[in-house]
């Protein structure tokens, strides 16, 4: 502060001269709080438990339901993986149309097809030789 | 023999957003900052008698809106600035009841000073606040919260509102100032 201030204010000092009546502040204190008027306060309600946990609890009950639909889902899903299976036997679904669907799907190959092919011409040339 | 109980500024926050120790608890505001906000108050309006008023005002003011003091300020923040305003509104008034233009600057409120019972100053110290009383508002306000009361930058900043920068240009401003009114009033 000192480097701030002007030399005059130095002089000066910090007391500016101002005096208050013996007692003063101590009689202002008391007749304040005497005469002060009635106020409302409104006191701010502490959360109750439910009110602070209900947040995670619904969070929790979210992921449990998307977990529970997804299971669901699947579950349906293989479920009907099955009844197709069985379906399919009970209907004497053949050798050849499971081939095409490997095919179709992209399991077997053409060269696989065509060596499955060579094989089979050979067996049965083989066969007839004998 | 009563033991005086410490102040703590935390505690009494607390205790003033409770119905049943809000009163209590703004007594022990009242008796802890009285003193502080009086000087300030009485540099501002310069007569005993106005600050008394003034200061009552403030603490009534605080006092019916303690409802929405959240305590997210300092308590001695947001009273400083209740005081402050209402200080400005005074004079205001005091300026309109003595045919004053609100523009022109407080010198008038010194011109009893050397009457006032309650100054025992002398002749350089009226002629100072006769200096601090020709400032603009902003930089009186800065001045007596400076060299009076040592408040830091920072703690004023909030009170008033403006950067610290631009407090320590109007703290300079204002010291040149009254420099210069002492060198023209030798």
């Amino acid at each position: 502060m000192k480097t701030e201030n002007s030399k005059i204010l130095e002089q000066l000092g910090k007391d500016p001269g101002f005096k208050v009546p013996e007692n003063f502040f101590n009689d202002f204190n008391a007749k304040l709080i005497d005469s002060l008027p009635e106020v409302k306060i409104t006191e701010e309600e502490k959360p109750t438990l439910w009110v602070r946990v209900r947040p995670f609890i619904y969070m929790a009950a979210m992921f449990a339901g998307v977990w529970l639909m997804m299971n669901i889902f699947s579950l349906g899903k293989s479920s009907a993986t099955g009844e197709q299976r069985a379906a399919n036997i009970s209907a004497g679904v053949t050798v050849e149309k499971n081939a095409d669907d490997l095919i179709d799907y992209g399991a077997i190959s053409d060269y696989d097809i065509m060596t499955y092919e060579d094989s089979v011409e050979m067996e049965i040339a083989n066969d007839r030789l004998q | 023999m009563a033991t005086r109980v410490k102040y703590d500024e935390a505690s009494i926050i607390e205790q003033l957003h409770k119905q049943e120790t809000c009163r209590t608890a703004f007594g022990r505001v009242i008796e802890h900052y009285s003193e502080q906000l009086y000087w300030h108050i009485r540099r501002l309006v310069i007569d005993h008698d106005d600050a008394n008023d003034v200061l009552q005002n403030t603490f009534i003011k605080a006092w019916t809106n303690i409802d929405n003091f959240r305590g997210d300020a300092k308590l001695s923040t947001w009273l400083y600035k209740i005081a402050i305003n209402e200080s400005i509104t005074f004079i205001n008034k005091k300026k309109v009841q003595n045919n004053i233009s609100l523009d022109e600057d407080d010198s008038f409120l010194v011109n009893s000073l050397e009457a006032d019972k309650y100054f025992d100053g002398d002749e350089a110290q009226v002629k100072l606040q006769k200096a601090i009383a020709t400032l603009p508002e902003k930089q009186r306000l800065v001045f007596n919260m400076r060299y009076y009361d040592e408040m830091k930058y920072e703690e004023m900043s909030e009170i008033l509102g403006t950067s610290v920068g631009a407090l320590k240009a109007s703290y300079h401003h204002a010291l040149k100032k009254i420099e210069t009114f002492f060198e023209n009033n030798d």
